[in-house]
């Protein structure tokens, strides 16, 4: 047990108590025994007394009644009276006799008769009666006031064999004649006294005489446990002894009585501590343990284990706390359950937000409200180049050092960005030096963190690196405005920069010049030699002219093969010489690429803006106009726009193509014409090619050189040469029986030929008509081909192995390469009409003619001249070679209805 | 409480009272009662006074009181008082065994009625004389 328990103080009180009262017991057990002892005595000694008394008492009486009897005898009365001593002795002697005989009870020792004078008459004694005091008692009648006299008087006195009684009576009355003294022997009586207290006895005189002893008497020295004695000093009323009475007690008994009340007494308390010791145990049960099981329970607690408890207390003021810590305990138990869930939460939360702060690529800084840093992230260790350790609880500005100008180098002050405003956010773009000395600029964010109560606890920044990002805006905002291949601007900013001049010269009137130039032949270099030659050739030229214009001038390229110069506050006749220069420029120009040397020309459109109030929409729209304008009337040339120009007219009227052709394959506005091409010799199957015009609202007929170039720049080519091929394949269809063996000639732009839907088209067309492919020719330019030569020779094929003819167009005017020929499975050959217009006036047109006739011929080709104006012109084809001719000479396109003689 | 207790007492105080009236009264009119010290004096200063015994003869063989006439009084009238007493202006004294006994207090007051006029009645009777240690004697 533990010291200073309440378990071990109430354990204590409840020994100490049993202990007391075993203590307790045990000395009452020996003041009973003292007690016990003493009452015992005092009992005997109060018992012998009041039996002596009573002998003395019974013994006077007897006397007295002695005395009254003998006063009544009339041998004595006549003595008396006579004074006759003598015969007073004989008759007191006989009745001496008589009553020592007969009495029993008294046994009288003397009688004495005195007169009134108190002197002895006579006297009668025990014979060998030793000497007595018993006369004294006549001093006391004598001494005595009137009445007293007349009182019989008692006394005791002595002789030697021991005490005895005397009697003093007055004879005769109130008026005494005499008196009478008679004396008994006491011990005669006092030998009863064993018998009357039923217990041993001795008696003494006072001069310790044994006068008399019981007969079972018993000494001390034999047995001294067995008994003890006690003695009474027997007094008279004046407290004289008169003998002493010793008693014999029985110590066995009284010891055995005393033991008896002892055990009692040990057994009593020994239930005591038996009910003490249940007392302690049940309280131990009902209080204790209770008690300790809310003290372990709470021990418990401060470990962490939370534990109700089960015991149940008897006692309210022990049970009531326990009720009241178990329902503390499962609070607690879901309370901890609760903020372990939310620790772990927040654990969780906080590796998390570690992880997602590490992992992010800005650099996230921690300050207290003091500007000491609390936390870096590793994207910030990086930036400054060292640990967070080595940073901890530093200054941030002694650590970061941001500039707010890369060119001052005056550090910012952090709470100078802060207290400019009382916002809770701030970002700005700031400048920092990393361990490298690398300036970086950087986005920064500066956060104020607040808690519950708005108040401000420390900052967040957020460091940015836009260092990467800035050089990439600036550069995208250069690419933005320039040619990413010239260097040049590009179309954006050239016409920003147009718009800029025309808002400019409002009110002035200030003139400016624009220039849209598009090159010749760039396309040849691009198809021949790849997008490389092309790219390099553009870059050349711009390179070129940029050197010949003038500083503030913007020279700009507008996409593909097309330039634009912009010339601000000039007239147009500055202008025109400096186009005139850059077209003299290009044209001297030779580009070399792979040992093959070009020639590029170059056509431009100029207008003049800025004084009469056109828009740019307007302007740039004339400019095309002119260029495009310029570019029809042949290489180099420049065409000034001008109001009245009635072939610019002519060309702003082609602008409004694409709506046209849209609506005329809507309504069948395109009819289909037909030109015969003639075959020389007699044994060829004729030969016919199919054209296209298209039928104004005026119902006139124009023809394709109106809008078949608007059309092949808007990519509309492909949606007429689909409605031609189906339109053809109709009629062929329909007028097959009577069109004999005559082949029909179909254009195809070079978009067609790379369109697969159209070749399904097509396909599906002939197979669904077997008949007609042998009918059909298509026909093909080169330049068309070259731009996407694996997917033309799959057309080809796909079309010449379901019958189809296939002619390629305007040979000799674009790339007339004679090595495409080979991988060509073409059937006819037309020569461009530029070697044939003059072919009667021009030997080298014959030569050329010749020797792609033969070319033709030596493939298995038929050749076709086209162009051909005159009988001339027949003659001299006829001797080449040329298998089929077509032109004018020979006859004039007609509608393809006209082809065959109307139904009678 | 208290008002109980007084009751009880009073209620037991009453009964003592009637059981001590089996004791002869402290008193009678006209009659002067004595002790046995009075006895004595009045026997030693008129010797012509009249002791007389009412108890019944019977109890004279036990003790009397020396110089006493036995008149029961039963026997008591004024004629037999005449025969004793000599005047009707003597004195006379009546005693029996106690005050328990009654019969001295009967015959006081049969004298009373006879007209005697100086009456004693020597209440405590014998057993006072005894008690006192005075002599006495038997028939």
């Amino acid at each position: 047990m533990k010291l200073f328990t309440l378990r071990f103080y109430l354990t204590f009180s409840l020994y100490f108590i049993a202990v007391i009262g075993v203590i307790f017991l045990v000395y009452s057990s020996s003041i009973y025994q003292d007690l016990a002892y003493k009452n015992k005595t005092e009992y005997v000694k109060s018992l012998t007394k009041n039996k002596i008394d009573d002998i003395f008492s019974q013994l006077d009486q007897e006397l007295t009644h002695q005395v009254v009897n003998l006063m009544k005898e009339k041998p004595f009365q006549e003595a008396f009276a006579n004074k006759d001593e003598k015969a007073m002795y004989a008759w007191l002697s006989e009745l001496n006799k008589r009553y020592y005989v007969t009495a029993g009870i008294i046994n009288i020792n003397s009688i004495y008769v005195l007169d009134k004078s108190f002197d002895i008459l006579t006297q009668v004694q025990e014979e060998n009666s030793s000497e007595n005091n018993c006369l004294d008692i006549v001093e006391k009648v004598r001494s005595s006031l009137t009445h007293e006299r007349y009182k019989s008087r008692h006394l005791i006195c002595h002789d030697q064999e021991g005490p005895l009684s005397s009697i003093i009576y007055p004879y005769g009355g109130l008026w005494p004649k005499g008196y009478i003294i008679i004396t008994g022997k006491v011990m005669h009586n006092l030998k009863e006294l064993p018998y009357l207290i039923n217990l041993p006895a001795q008696i003494h005189s006072v001069e310790n005489k044994l006068l008399f002893q019981s007969n079972d008497w018993v000494e001390n020295e034999h047995s001294p446990n067995d008994h003890y004695f006690t003695t009474l000093n027997y007094q008279d009323r004046n407290k004289l002894t008169l003998f002493k009475v010793t008693i014999a007690l029985d110590n066995q008994e009284l010891s055995e009585q005393i033991k008896q009340v002892q055990l009692k007494l040990i057994s009593f308390s020994f239930i005591i501590i038996f009910i003490l010791v249940f007392i302690a145990g049940w309280f131990q049960k009902r209080a204790i343990n209770p008690l300790q099981s809310l003290a372990k329970g709470s021990q418990k607690i401060t470990s962490g284990v939370y534990e109700t408890i089960a015991e149940n207390c008897i006692f309210p003021e022990i049970q009531t706390p326990i009720n009241s810590f178990n329902v503390m305990v499962k609070d607690l138990k879901n309370e901890v359950a609760e903020r372990e869930q939310i620790k772990q939460n927040l654990l969780e939360e906080k590796q998390f937000t570690l992880v997602t702060l590490a992992s992010i690529i800005d650099a996230v800084i921690s300050l207290s409200i003091d500007e000491k840093i609390n936390y870096m992230n590793p994207k910030a260790e990086e930036l400054i180049g060292k640990a967070f350790d080595e940073c901890e609880n530093a200054s941030f500005s002694d650590v970061f050092k941001i500039y707010q100008d890369s060119s001052n180098n005056e550090q910012i002050p952090l709470h100078t960005i802060m207290d400019d405003d009382d916002l809770n956010y701030h970002q700005t773009i700031v400048y920092f030096y990393d361990q490298y000395n690398n300036r970086l600029e950087l986005e920064m964010s500066i956060s104020r963190m607040a808690d519950n109560y708005s108040i401000n606890m420390g900052y967040v920044i957020v460091f940015n690196d836009v260092t990467a990002d800035r050089e990439l805006k600036r550069q995208l905002s250069y690419e933005a405005l320039h040619d990413s291949l010239t260097g040049l601007i590009n179309r954006y900013e050239f016409e920003r920069r147009a718009l800029n001049l025309l808002e400019s010269s409002f009110g002035n009137k200030n003139e400016h010049v624009l220039m849209f130039m598009d090159l010749d032949q760039f396309k040849v270099v691009n198809d021949t030699c790849g997008h490389l030659a092309g790219d390099e050739l553009l870059k050349q030229l711009a390179a070129l002219v940029q050197e010949s214009i003038r500083s503030n001038d913007s020279w700009a390229r507008l996409g593909g093969d097309e330039f634009g110069l912009l010339m601000g506050n000039c007239s147009l006749e500055p202008a025109i010489k400096q186009a005139k220069k850059v077209s003299n420029l290009i044209k001297n120009f030779r580009f070399n690429w792979d040992n093959k040397v070009f020639k590029i020309g170059i056509s431009i459109g100029v207008v003049e803006f800025g004084m009469d109030g056109t828009s740019l929409s307007e302007t740039l729209s004339h400019a095309d106009s002119a260029c495009y304008m310029s570019k029809n009337s042949g290489s180099d040339s420049i065409h000034v726009y001008t109001q009245d120009d009635e072939a610019l007219q002519e060309q702003q009227g082609a602008m409004n193509w694409v709506s046209k052709i849209h609506a005329a394959l809507d309504e069948d506005r395109f009819i289909l014409y037909f030109q015969i091409i003639k075959p020389l010799n007699p044994d060829d199957k004729p030969h016919g090619e199919i054209l296209i015009r298209y039928l104004n609202k005026n119902n006139d007929i124009i023809g394709p050189g109106a809008f078949l170039p608007a059309a092949e720049r808007y990519n509309l080519s492909g949606q007429i040469d689909r409605w031609v091929v189906q339109q053809s394949f109709q009629w062929i269809e329909d007028h097959q029986n009577e069109l004999d063996e005559t082949v029909f000639g179909i254009n195809l732009s070079g978009i067609s030929l790379t369109d697969q839907v159209f070749l399904d088209f097509i396909v599906k067309k002939l197979k669904s008509s077997s008949k007609i492919s042998q009918h059909i020719c298509f026909e093909i330019t080169e330049t068309a081909i070259i731009s996407n030569i694996q997917r033309a020779v799959h057309f080809i094929t796909s079309l010449k192995s379901l019958g189809c003819h296939i002619a390629l167009d305007d040979f000799g005017s674009g790339l007339s390469s004679f090595a495409y020929l080979k991988s060509f499975p073409v059937d006819f050959l037309k020569i461009d009409g530029i070697f044939i217009k003059n072919i009667d006036n021009s030997p080298d047109d014959v030569v050329i003619v010749r020797a792609m006739v033969n070319v033709a011929h030596g493939l298995g080709m038929k050749a076709i001249a086209e162009f051909v104006e005159n009988i001339e012109s027949i003659s001299i084809l006829k001797v080449l070679g040329v298998d089929y001719v077509q032109g004018y000479g020979i006859e004039k396109p007609k509608a393809l209805s006209e082809l065959l003689p109307p139904n009678p | 409480m208290y008002k109980i207790f007084i009751t009880l007492v009073l209620f037991f105080s009453i009964h003592l009272t009637t059981f001590a009236s089996e004791e002869a009264p402290l008193s009678i009119h006209g009659v002067t009662t004595i002790s046995a010290e009075d006895l004595i004096t009045l026997l030693h200063s008129d010797k012509g006074i009249a002791l007389i015994d009412a108890r019944i003869k019977e109890d004279r063989k036990i003790a009397i009181i020396e110089g006493s006439i036995s008149l029961p009084n039963t026997e008591t009238d004024c004629n037999s008082l005449e025969n004793i007493i000599p005047t009707q202006s003597s004195p006379v004294i009546f005693y029996c065994n106690g005050v328990k006994c009654g019969r001295s207090l009967k015959s006081a007051k049969i004298a009373k009625q006879c007209g005697y006029q100086i009456i004693y009645w020597f209440r405590g009777g014998i057993e006072e004389w005894l008690k006192k240690d005075f002599p006495y004697s038997v028939e």
